[in-house]
């Protein structure tokens, strides 16, 4: 959730805690935020379960705002993919019945004659909000940095590999890797600027990933001094160039973690990497998963079978940067639930041993 | 051999007085819960009810021309198809716990990974890890990224009374995609685009 100035708000994904309640419409409720008239634009970098937990529920509140998702959506192979399953309503909570719940606050919206009942589609150096009147410290733009046209075209073929096909089984969908279809955003406010990193990946083709983003996308205002941290801080979401030549030195950054079986991220090298590029990174959690416990009889067969259930996610964390100065690069930083420092277990283990990653130049844009 | 009814010598006279000198017991079925029809004719074409073995059923009586004949010493009665009390009531099974779950990735070690929604109480996400020997070998093909099962605890209780922990893995056999399906999915999509200018 992002407060552009002027009481207005963006909201970039969603997520819901363990009551299923959604984490941004609590958040916004508790500061007294008019969800219907405040938020102003409800994106979706992409359709994985862990980006749109409650993003339905997000626009149906969000009475003014467009609805925002990846270029790579548009082709009717999606929609006729969501409809398909959606119809055989397989799993509930999945990232494609959030939107098949989404479409239908579209069509809701079309015919109560709402303003928004059409979609906006991020693509490469496409502005999706921007405020250009009033004080010159609230003019501002939000700027999809990705899918690039490459991209559009793989992620396509992606998606249609995925429709079902006649007298196959039905199965639940498995979100293609890597994420082509992710939208990253640039978003300037007067002189602060900050970098979403969605999920995007860095690949060995050139037309592809980040590298695209650095040799190609228009960054105006950069560098950015807040970087989300893009696909949980993994190495393959790696290009150093973005640190050098569109981040300001020593950034404010952020990331999620993400555990799925025996998969953690952030590993611990990857902390040490995000920790050679700046001293200032914080983590919405650590990657330890709870157990719920159950009655007596449920835990001895579970002891007896040697599984062990833990919850899908670690517990939730918030991290707040809000800025204490009309300056780019004075932020404080408050941290709610889980959320911990990135760097202050790798100082702890690797002292004396960190060296600083050298910069090769800034670029401006 | 076509199974056909079965008549019973009645134990009743002609006064529809219980005749205490014939015993028909050895002629009767053996069986429990046998099903027979009751009627017998006399002489004056009159038919005489008698009680069904071991039932709870009061047939009505049937007229003369319904009779049927009795089994000859080649032929043998076939009874109604029940299961024995016992067979039916064998077990009991109580659930304290099920999840349906989504496979989502199958390890080389013949390991499954699957992401866990509880629906006995909160519909919490979770996460385990499983053997395949675990899964029915009948439900082994059905194994790979996105299927859909059912893990159920619970009790079994067997009629002799004993109780035991039971943990099962039953995995979803969906039908099939139709064409139908998916072209009325194809279809929906379409209209929905036009609406909603999504193209």
């Amino acid at each position: 959730m992002i407060h552009v100035g002027a009481e207005e708000w963006l909201v970039v994904d969603s997520c819901v805690d363990e009551h299923n309640q959604v984490v941004a419409l609590a958040y916004l409720s508790a500061l007294g935020v008019d969800t219907s008239r405040q938020v102003v634009r409800v994106v979706a970098t992409h359709w994985h379960d862990d980006h749109v937990g409650g993003i339905a529920r997000v626009l149906a509140s969000a009475d003014g705002a467009p609805f925002c998702c990846s270029e790579a959506l548009r082709p009717q192979e999606f929609l006729a993919l969501v409809e398909a399953l959606a119809a055989r309503s397989m799993i509930t909570r999945s990232g494609v019945s959030e939107f098949a719940a989404v479409i239908e606050t579209l069509k809701r919206r079309k015919h109560t004659g709402h303003r928004f009942p059409t979609p906006q589609f991020a693509l490469q150096d496409r502005t999706l909000w921007h405020r250009s009147s009033g004080p010159v410290e609230l003019r501002g733009r939000l700027n999809a940095l990705s899918p690039s046209d490459g991209a559009l075209v793989l992620a396509q073929r992606a998606l249609a590999a995925e429709f079902p096909l006649v007298s196959k089984p039905n199965r639940a969908i498995a979100a293609p890797e890597p994420n082509d279809t992710a939208v990253v955003l640039w978003l300037q406010v007067g002189t602060c600027v900050a970098l979403l990193g969605a999920d995007l990946e860095e690949t060995k083709r050139n037309n592809t990933g980040w590298t695209v983003i650095v040799d190609t996308a228009e960054v105006p205002g950069a560098p950015a001094s807040i970087f989300k941290v893009p696909h949980h801080g993994s190495r393959n979401a790696d290009q150093p160039r973005v640190w050098d030549e569109i981040l300001v030195e020593d950034p404010f950054a952020i990331l999620t973690p993400f555990v799925q079986g025996d998969t953690s991220l952030p590993t611990d090298r990857d902390r040490l990497r995000i920790c050679s590029h700046t001293s200032r990174a914080w983590i919405t959690s650590g990657v330890r998963r709870d157990h719920k416990q159950r009655s007596r009889p449920v835990e001895r067969t579970l002891k007896e079978l040697g599984v062990r259930v833990t919850n899908a996610d670690p517990p939730m964390g918030h991290i707040r940067l809000r800025q204490v100065a009309t300056s780019a690069n004075h932020w404080s930083v408050e941290l709610f639930g889980a959320a911990q420092p990135l760097c202050d277990a790798v100082r702890e283990g690797t002292k004396g041993k960190r060296r600083r990653h050298r910069r090769r130049g800034r670029r401006r844009g | 051999m076509t199974p056909q009814a079965l008549e019973i010598t009645p134990t009743f006279d002609r006064e529809g007085q219980r005749d205490a000198t014939r015993s028909d017991t050895a002629r009767r079925p053996s069986y429990r819960g046998g099903y027979v029809l009751p009627v017998v004719p006399n002489g004056e074409g009159h038919h005489i009810d008698t009680a069904p073995l071991d039932s709870e059923m009061i047939p009505e009586p049937l007229p003369l021309s319904q009779v049927r004949r009795m089994p000859t010493a080649r032929e043998r009665v076939v009874p109604p198809v029940l299961a024995p009390r016992d067979a039916r009531d064998a077990h009991l099974f109580r659930r304290l716990q099920q999840w349906e779950g989504v496979v989502l990735r199958v390890g080389e070690d013949g390991s499954f990974l699957a992401r866990l929604t509880d629906q006995t109480s909160s519909g919490d996400l979770e996460e385990a890890e499983f053997d395949s020997d675990d899964v029915p070998p009948a439900d082994r093909d059905l194994l790979q990224p996105g299927a859909v099962f059912y893990w159920t605890i619970g009790y079994v209780d067997s009629a002799g009374g004993q109780r035991s922990r039971s943990s099962m893995l039953r995995f979803r056999r969906l039908p099939v995609w139709s064409a139908e399906e998916l072209s009325a999915a194809i279809e929906r999509a379409q209209s929905t685009a036009e609406l909603i200018d999504w193209r």
